[in-house]
């Protein structure tokens, strides 16, 4: 919990204020070598970015003794980042390392992230076991019912 | 048509429209393996059947499909197709507080009694009915998709002024690739593989469902609550009498689902939002809507159902396919030797009959299936470990992406679309109107370019633009939707001086 | 020595892997790409060889869609596929020619050359059946009176029928107005919907669309079996015959016998009567370039395009 009271933190909306405005400006300036039609859209939503973003500040500025309407919790960042970690590395080496030793790597780690309690013998191997008819589960459904060709 | 009654109910073509339908659900409930996928992979092997049964079997698998894309959507808040992104914004929260069963058993009898009315339309009234989607050109695309834009000032729970914002970046991520309208090359930072812009799947995989598993990771927090009651079956009777009460509902959310379903260029999404919209905006209890409000669930599933059948009345009628498994199934019968058009109707009634009939079958298969295999699919989810269901997520999400178009590529995209929108959502964010901007953008912006340049041709673009009357019509409801909720707000607050 | 070594292996492994590639080809089903929603003339013409792909090959062919910017996206990636003759694709001209010539696309049209191009769908000219432009001269007339105000709706910017559309402004000395759809299907709805004029599109279109429709004139050399009374451009004087032509390719660094042996299996489907009727019925026409005719088809194919693609680009 945030623990910072009834007193609101206007820190969450003027940083999606700054991502919006920032976000509005480089679409707009990236129309310059678009055709006249191509650019309404972009233009468009880019100009509605900036608008929301202006209005969003002004109104965290006005409202700022009004309790917050976010409930902000400290979240477990190291897992958090870990996490993306493997997500992200898990897409790169799809490709590289083939679908098999990627996702059963992927997924051990997902596993050894959700981990809270203690790690006994059998729970480990129920876990492998799971993770085993997973892989073959889903792996038969894609390449012998979809007939995907899979890395 | 009796006679196509009696063969499509041969043993053979029954045993053919249960499997079908139970596959169907099977793959319409992992995100990304969707209703193309399942029907495309389904064609060949309908050649080698005689036409009517071919034509069961792929109705069977494609209704299944569209009904399966509920269970992700309420269990574990991942809509796998558009269609179903309206059934999360309420499934999900029953789900999360001990009524997913309940949940799951509306989403069934609601897609039942949508794809009913639906097949019955295309039965039925076909060819007048067609006529609905020659009505809507370029203009009237563009401001029914700015009517689904103005939604999100209905759809968003929390702040609206973030809501806007989150459709407006949505908007730009539509924008993103080579405008197959248009042809300028936007935001695609030199990559090639950004040509052909955002995938909509990955990026909807993305945006519900990585938040939800970074979640499950990060909190030590059960992902759906257990109820400490006994489990209460199918609360089959509890449904129904839900379903009664909001009959009215029910059936608007039907006829909705087949009219724009009949739209080519609409479909399922846009269907399950307006749906679900006029579901809030009539309700006694709007504020109920995204908490858990079971309306919500009746109205999107009954729609998106709906538009099956209504998908096929153009696909048959005009050769207008309106949805890509509408079009693999188009393309199934012109191998059979069938030719779509007004004349199919009468020409080569017994095949486009059994077609139907099949459909019809397949929706009233879909009655104990969707019930049997969403009880399961439930307790399923509630009682496995969570740290056996996030690898299980993990995985699911990859397929899902890399699985739709076979491309790693995709999967990277809806991984940083997660992360991303993860982040946002701790400034406030919601994925909804991200989505909402995503899908409709395109639509808007073609119709918006289209109606330019014809109305450039004819020497007058505000003519083209404001004074159709559909247009105007679909104008007004955008006006309307936009001040309803300051109505209801003021009368209440004048209410509240009253007491 | 290590940079020995892998030569020796490579070699080997390219060895090993044509000779027995080839004699057996394929031994295990083949993935046919589709560069398109389902759907349009490259998804029905694969479904129709799907049906006789396994008779002639012993394979089974399974057919996958990746669309995106009207076909680039998937030749931007044919040649990061794997080269073993498992992975085949859809392509189509003039768009594989267009395309490169006009914008940055991440591909050349060298990168997907065809083994085998086996249809074309006519250009056609279609109008709905209560037009007034009873002739495709009614429809001449009436743009030369009103420049500009002639719409002709089509699939897609810079694409084929976009290039068709351009080339007949300066055929018919006329200045139309070209609205890009999302494919043909939205513009043949747009036409009967009453909201463009006419359709510059295929003949497999107007079929499609059956009684609701006419059709002005088709650019053949002949008159299509399906459209008996629509003349072609050439008998109203205009010599142009054109099309989107349609072909099977494979990666480039694809064996050459592998790619030969691809080539004559989409031939032997060709030349499969029962094949060849229903493409007909439909509107289609059938041409056989097989892979050793290619690169002078291509080559004519460009000169062909070359004054249409330099509009385009002034547009």
């Amino acid at each position: 919990m945030s623990g910072q009271g009834a007193s609101r933190s206007i820190a969450p909306d003027l940083a999606g204020a700054l991502l919006a405005v920032c976000l509005g400006a480089y679409a707009i300036y990236e129309t310059k070598d678009m055709s006249d039609l191509g650019a309404v859209f972009p233009t468009a939503a880019g100009t509605l970015c900036i608008l929301g973003g202006v209005a969003l500040t002004l109104l965290a500025f006005k409202n700022r003794s009004r309790p917050s309407d976010l409930t902000l919790e400290r979240p477990d960042w190291p897992r958090m980042v870990a996490l993306s970690v493997v997500l992200l590395a898990w897409a790169v080496l799809l490709k590289p390392l083939g679908f098999i030793i990627s996702s059963l790597v992927g997924m051990t780690a997902v596993v050894w992230l959700t981990w809270r309690g203690a790690a006994t013998v059998k729970a480990v191997v129920v876990h492998a076991v799971a993770l085993a008819i997973l892989m073959v589960g889903f792996y038969s459904l894609m390449v012998f019912v979809l007939r995907i060709a899979v890395p | 048509m009796l006679e196509s009654l009696w063969s499509a109910l041969s043993p053979f073509n029954l045993t053919l429209a249960f499997f079908g339908v139970i596959a169907g659900t099977l793959i319409g409930s992992l995100p990304g393996l969707s209703a193309t996928m399942a029907v495309a992979v389904l064609v060949p092997f309908t050649f080698a059947m005689d036409p009517a049964s071919g034509l069961i079997a792929l109705g069977a698998v494609y209704t299944g499909a569209i009904y399966g894309g509920a269970y992700s959507a309420i269990l574990v808040n991942t809509p796998g197709t558009p269609a179903a992104i309206a059934t999360a914004m309420d499934g999900f929260p029953m789900a999360k507080r001990g009524d997913g069963d309940l949940a799951v058993t509306l989403s069934c009898i609601g897609s039942v009694i949508g794809g009913l009315v639906g097949a019955l339309a295309l039965l039925f009234l076909a060819p007048p009915l067609s006529t609905i989607a020659l009505a809507f050109g370029p203009v009237e695309y563009f401001w029914l998709a700015i009517f689904g834009l103005s939604l999100i000032a209905t759809l968003s729970k929390g702040n609206t002024l973030k809501g806007l914002i989150g459709g407006a970046i949505g908007l730009l991520l539509a924008c993103v690739g080579s405008a197959v309208v248009g042809g300028d090359v936007r935001y695609t930072f030199g990559q090639v593989q950004l040509l052909g812009g955002i995938p909509v799947i990955p990026a909807l995989i993305g945006l519900y469902c990585i938040p939800v598993l970074i979640n499950l990771v990060v909190k030590p927090d059960d992902h759906l609550e257990r109820r400490t009651a006994q489990v209460k079956g199918f609360r089959l009777l509890e449904a129904l009498g839900l379903m009664w009460r909001s009959k009215v509902n029910v059936l608007r959310s039907s006829v909705l689902g087949t009219a724009i379903g009949i739209l080519p260029a609409a479909g399922g999404s846009v269907a399950g939002l307006v749906a679900y919209s006029e579901a809030k905006r009539t309700s006694k209890t709007p504020e109920e809507f995204g908490k858990g409000a079971t309306d919500g669930i009746i109205a999107s599933e009954t729609a998106n159902s709906a538009t099956v059948g209504g998908g096929f009345i153009p696909t048959l009628v005009l050769g207008i396919p309106g949805t890509p498994p509408d079009a693999i199934i188009l393309g199934a019968l012109l191998v059979q030797g069938i030719r779509t058009g007004p004349q199919l109707f009468t020409q080569q009634a017994d095949i486009v009959f059994t077609f139907v009939m099949g459909l019809l079958i397949a929706t009233i298969l879909m009655l104990p299936v969707g019930l049997v295999m969403g009880r399961y699919a439930f307790k399923l989810i509630i009682n496995i470990p969570k740290t056996a269901l996030t690898p299980a997520v993990a995985l699911l999400t990859v397929i899902g992406a890399f699985a739709i178009e076979v491309n790693t590529v995709h999967v990277l995209i809806m991984i940083i679309l997660g992360i991303i929108s993860w982040l946002i959502a701790r400034i406030g964010f919601e994925a909804s109107p991200i989505v909402l901007g995503l899908i409709l953008g395109p639509i808007a912006e073609a119709g918006f370019v289209q109606a330019w340049l014809i109305g450039g041709a004819q020497g007058n673009i505000p003519a083209m633009f404001f004074t159709q009357p559909i247009s105007l019509a679909i104008i007004a409801m955008t006006v309307l939707t936009l001040v309803t909720p300051f109505i209801a707000e003021r009368r209440k607050r004048m209410k509240g001086v009253k007491t | 020595m290590k940079r020995f070594l892998t030569a020796v292996a490579t070699t080997a492994a390219l060895v090993t892997a044509t000779t027995s590639f080839a004699a057996d080809y394929p031994t295990k089903p083949v993935t046919y790409i589709i560069p398109y929603n389902p759907g349009g003339e490259s998804d029905v013409t694969a479904r129709f060889q799907e049906a006789y792909f396994s008779d002639v090959a012993g394979q089974d062919v399974v057919i996958q869609y990746k669309p995106g910017a009207g076909g680039a996206t998937a030749w931007a990636q044919l040649n990061t596929l794997e080269a073993d003759g498992y992975t085949i694709m859809n392509v189509n001209f003039p768009h594989a020619i267009l395309q490169p010539a006009i914008k940055d696309v991440g591909y050349q049209t060298e990168d997907v050359i065809p083994a085998y191009i086996f249809h074309y769908t006519p250009d056609a000219i279609v109008v709905r059946a209560d037009s007034p432009y009873q002739t495709l001269q009614d429809m001449i007339d009436d743009a030369k009176a009103n420049p500009g105000s002639l719409t002709f709706g089509g699939s897609g910017t810079n694409s084929a029928n976009h290039l068709a559309a351009v080339r007949f402004d300066q055929m018919a000395d006329v200045t139309s107005t070209y609205i890009p759809f999302k494919g043909s299907s939205p513009a043949m709805a747009a036409l009967l919907g009453n909201q463009i004029k006419a359709a510059m599109t295929y003949t497999t279109q107007g079929i499609k669309a059956g009684d609701q429709v006419r059709v002005l004139a088709i650019a053949t050399d002949e008159r299509v079996p399906s459209f008996p009374d629509v003349p072609t451009f050439k008998e109203l004087g205009f010599d142009y015959v054109a099309g989107a032509y349609r072909g099977v390719t494979l990666p480039k660094d694809t064996p050459q016998d592998v790619r030969q042996k691809v080539s004559d299996i989409i031939g032997e489907i060709n030349a499969n009567p029962e094949f060849q009727q229903k493409l007909i019925e439909n509107g289609y026409v059938l041409v056989d370039i097989p892979t050793d005719q290619m690169a002078d088809w291509i080559e004519e194919r460009r000169a062909e395009y070359a004054e249409g693609i330099e509009a385009l680009k002034a547009n």
